[in-house]
């Protein structure tokens, strides 16, 4: 799935390894979000979406659309 | 300010062509080593089945010395493993010590059961408790690093075991049918544990990869 998480990190002038720290994960763990290679959990989505003051769409983006009735 | 930007990711490829040259190296070194020993007949005989035995037991030591020297000397391990610096090594410090650990551990206890058996350099029950034993403390080198384990290792320690289920049931159930058919010549025991080891290696390598992990950092 596609996010925006290193666009937010940058902003706020962070390093991979200083989001890690604040989040209670490991580098490698946010290296893999930040390449589409892992969709974290429910539980550290709203984390991350927590500490950058956002809401969960506004980092990783769905392109999928409920069908109409 | 532009030439270090252009500049970072060659850097990151140099480094992992050595890391992969280095890795080699270290691997054929072992490999010749190993080999030249089963050679001399210093150890006695050695079937074919137990030289792949110690083959693999070289594999799962040799990654958890490389392993276990990184995370004892953080700037050496920076340079041979693939890690953005030296703090990342320190941070992941216990998951990588435990894991060390338990690589070696196994990788021993493979090697001790290739060279047991009847007739064997180390006498069966004397192998079995070893065995028995080792496997006991690598239950609870499993239960302390679990706690050290962040989510996304926990889904590759998950999707490794998961793997590695497919190819055991692929490889060595594809070589029992052929066995039974008569087309293959049956598997003997000590085949059968040392491709379990040597799969759950390989399926830990393509779970790895496929997060993004073997990437140059």
């Amino acid at each position: 799935m596609n996010n925006r998480l290193k666009d937010y990190r940058e902003a706020k002038g962070w390093s991979q390894g200083e989001l890690a720290r604040r989040l209670g994960v490991s580098r490698q763990t946010i290296n893999a979000v930040e390449t589409d290679k892992y969709d974290p959990s429910l539980p550290l989505a709203l984390r991350m979406a927590r500490l950058f003051g956002c809401a969960v769409p506004d980092l990783f983006i769905d392109d999928w659309q409920p069908q109409e009735d | 300010m532009e030439a270090k930007v252009d500049q970072a990711p060659r850097r990151k490829w140099r480094k992992f062509a050595l890391q992969a040259l280095a890795g080699g190296v270290i691997g054929a070194g072992f490999s010749v080593a190993v080999g030249e020993l089963i050679e001399s007949g210093v150890l006695g005989a050695f079937s074919a089945a137990q030289e792949a035995a110690l083959f693999v037991a070289m594999l799962y030591a040799v990654i958890g010395l490389v392993v276990g020297l990184g995370v004892a000397m953080p700037r050496a391990g920076a340079a041979m493993l693939n890690v953005e610096d030296e703090e990342e090594l320190r941070e992941q410090r216990s998951m990588l010590g435990w894991s060390a650990l338990s690589m070696l551990l196994i990788g021993l206890l493979l090697g001790v059961l290739a060279v047991s058996g009847q007739g064997g350099l180390v006498d069966p029950v004397l192998a079995l408790g070893l065995i028995a034993v080792g496997w006991l403390v690598l239950g609870v080198l499993g239960w302390r690093m679990l706690a050290t384990l962040d989510e996304l290792m926990r889904a590759l320690s998950r999707e490794s075991a998961e793997l590695a289920y497919y190819l055991v049931f692929v490889v060595c159930g594809g070589w029992a049918t052929l066995a039974w058919l008569g087309f293959a010549a049956p598997m003997g025991m000590l085949s059968f544990v040392t491709l379990c080891h040597g799969l759950l290696l390989l399926a830990c390598f393509i779970a790895t990869a496929r997060r993004g992990m073997m990437a140059p950092r």
